[in-house]
């Protein structure tokens, strides 16, 4: 009986190939749903409003949060794809699968089904981010030197990645005798019953700000709170792509 | 024997079937849910009518009316120090063209004081064809929503009709409904394909999960050589081309939009109407809850500082009314308005100007079980409130709050 165990059914390299192949079909997409799923759900819990809206986009906490909150799920792919397969993709497939959830999510949901209109929850782009992220790794070929620069870089390039998609919404309106941004035109005129004004955690002003604008010291700021995230993730990531119980391949 | 394919199937359909039958549409906003102590004892609307119940998508319909903080407010609720004026509404079935509190807009969030009272008035356009339960409402923060009386309305027409312009200060006219998709869309999808193309070019160089694993495990520290010299190359060009392209697109709106301003996040205080008791002083003396005879008595000691005589009219308090029709006469305005019309009377008659009297009341209807108010006797804060209001032979108002513990009447 253990001779019969010990044969191995692939018997050619074509074979091997074929099986090896089929296996990247069956994974990679079960893999591809489950960072969609994940992700989103993440994304929603820890930036929620802050992305869903465009009123919300402001250029201190939007800035500041987003960035921080969505190195967790890069940083741990990155860890599980490179130390295992040398595949310096993880960012850019946890940032493409979550754009894809928040789209789906927002055509069908926020317009599909409560009519919001679709200019007001485009989600913020963050495929420029995870490309810089993925390309230090592969630049460098060191999760250590990826998180120090390209998790600087991930926090800064956030905001200027953004500025062409938001900027037509910061055209200033006069209405009803009050000056508001498009964002805000928006926000007040499509009612949302359970998001009141004063909801909005957006920049109210401060006097601790660089001359007038609080941009640059917000990204600097995510980026260097995104460095921390970067390797505290790599560590639940290496956590999570243990091979215990795996003891042959 | 049972397929077991065929039984998942079935059972699956089934399932979903009872919940489609079960599911029923959303016909309320929760008016009844809250404890009736602080439906009572927070904020009291009144005088909240609707320009219109039926229109067309386009077309604007306007609610006014007034609320009143009250007085005795229950110490585990927030103050309002910031509070928005808002619409219950199940999305945007309307767009909110303008909202004004005495006078002033009400884009912004608002601080009110409590004992006072504020009128409102909000300009709705109609935006997509629905018939919806509309209320008013007020956001008070860290305490929700205050949900206001609520109106059915009906919007006909077609949705694609609808437009939103405005003009810009820059002398722009914009569509709010499209202004910007375009432009977004579109970076999403150009970053969109450099990303696929990126994930492509490393899934498509063959079997990459098996094979790289075991070439991970069997080089150990010389794993790194597995990246090639073309791969950093292909990284490199990535890496300053994605820099290249945010560093432009960024100077490139600010290029097309040199003028733009921060999100506004401004508060402001509007101050109070004028007193609406207009001199009628009352002094709360008693009041039970007869839970046979689904009846609020209450006696009052009122004190008239007018120049005319005044009768008791009407009794309101979440969202319900008791009128007295021998005084003042009311309909309710829709299926769901709670206006009990014969609903109160009082012994005592007029009161005279300069004159204090006692004054003995009873509201009764079956709202005070159909809207909850009757469970106010196992809350833990047994009080109520409302508002009482005066008329005198001229068909002046006189507008007071009146409130104080509740006692049950049981047999």
């Amino acid at each position: 009986m253990s001779a019969v165990h010990s044969v191995s059914a692939i018997t050619t390299a074509e074979q091997q190939h074929r099986i090896y192949k089929a296996f990247d079909w069956i994974i990679i997409p079960i893999v591809v749903l489950v960072v969609i799923g994940a992700f989103h759900i993440h994304a929603m819990l820890t930036i929620g409003d802050w992305d869903f809206w465009i009123d919300w986009k402001d250029r201190r906490w939007w800035v500041t949060v987003t960035p921080i909150s969505l190195i967790f799920f890069p940083a741990a792919l990155h860890y599980l794809l490179w130390e295992n397969f040398r595949l310096p993709f993880g960012a850019t497939l946890a940032c493409g699968g979550l754009l894809i959830g928040e789209w789906a999510n927002r055509i069908a949901n926020f317009v599909g089904w409560a009519y919001f209109p679709l200019n007001m929850v485009v989600p913020g782009e963050i495929i420029p981010m995870a490309l810089c992220l993925d390309a230090v790794l592969i630049i460098s070929r060191s999760l250590t030197i990826t998180g120090v620069l390209g998790g600087m870089l991930w926090g800064i390039i956030f905001y200027p990645a953004n500025w062409a998609l938001i900027a037509p919404f910061h055209v200033p309106v006069e209405y009803n005798g009050v000056m508001m941004s498009v964002a805000d035109l928006i926000g007040y005129n499509y009612v949302r019953t359970g998001t009141p004004e004063y909801i909005r955690i957006i920049e109210e002003g401060t006097l601790r700000t660089f001359g007038e604008d609080v941009t640059p010291v917000s990204a600097f700021f995510a980026g260097f709170i995104s460095v921390l995230a970067y390797f505290l993730w790599l560590y639940i990531g290496k956590w999570f792509s243990k091979t215990t119980w795996m003891k042959r391949i | 024997m049972l397929n077991f394919k065929k039984s998942v199937l079935m059972l699956l359909a089934i399932m979903v079937g009872c919940i489609a039958l079960y599911a029923a549409p959303a016909m309320a906003h929760g008016e009844k849910s809250q404890a009736a102590y602080l439906r009572m004892r927070t904020l009291l609307w009144y005088d909240v009518e609707v320009s219109t119940t039926k229109l067309k998508v386009n077309e604007e319909l306007v609610m006014t009316g007034k609320f009143y903080w009250f007085y005795d407010w229950p110490s585990n609720i927030a103050k309002p120090e910031v509070a928005f004026l808002n619409i219950g509404i199940p999305g945007p079935v309307f767009i909110r063209k303008a909202s004004y509190i005495n006078g002033v807009s009400g884009t912004n969030s608002t601080r009110f004081d409590i004992g006072e009272t504020y009128e409102f008035k909000v300009i709705l356009k109609a935006r997509r064809a629905a018939r919806v339960h509309m209320h008013a409402l007020m956001n008070v923060k860290e305490a929700g929503p205050l949900i206001g009386p609520g109106r059915w309305v009906e919007v006909t027409g077609d949705m694609a009709d609808f437009t939103n312009e405005v003009t810009t200060l820059t002398g722009e006219t914009i569509d709010l409904e499209h202004y910007g998709l375009v432009n977004a869309v579109k970076w999403h999808i150009f970053w969109g394909v450099i990303a696929a193309a990126w994930l492509l070019y490393w899934i498509f160089q063959g079997p990459i999960l098996i094979p790289r694993y075991k070439k991970v495990k069997l080089l150990g520290d010389e794993a790194d050589d597995m990246i090639t010299p073309a791969n950093r190359m292909v990284g490199l060009v990535m890496l300053i081309g994605t820099i290249v392209v945010v560093t432009w697109s960024y100077f490139n709106a600010y290029a097309q939009y040199p003028v733009t301003i921060p999100l506004q996040s401004g508060q402001i205080t509007i101050p109070a109407l004028p007193d609406a008791a207009r001199g009628v002083n009352v002094e709360m003396i008693d009041a039970r809850y007869r839970v046979p005879g689904r009846a609020l008595e209450f006696t009052i000691k009122v004190t008239n500082n007018t120049n005319s005589p005044i009768k008791l009219g009407e009794f309101t308090s979440a969202n319900i009314r008791w009128m007295n029709p021998e005084v003042s006469q009311a309909e309710p305005a829709d299926s769901h308005d709670p206006v009990a019309s014969n609903g109160m009377s009082y012994e005592g008659g007029a009161v005279m100007p300069g004159q204090t009297k006692l004054l003995k009341a009873t509201c009764t209807d079956a709202a005070w079980e159909t809207y909850r108010l009757a469970k106010l006797i196992y809350d833990p804060d047994s009080r109520f409130g409302g508002l009482i209001f005066f008329f005198d032979e001229e068909g002046n108002r006189s507008v007071v709050a009146i409130g104080g513990p509740l006692l049950p009447v049981f047999i």
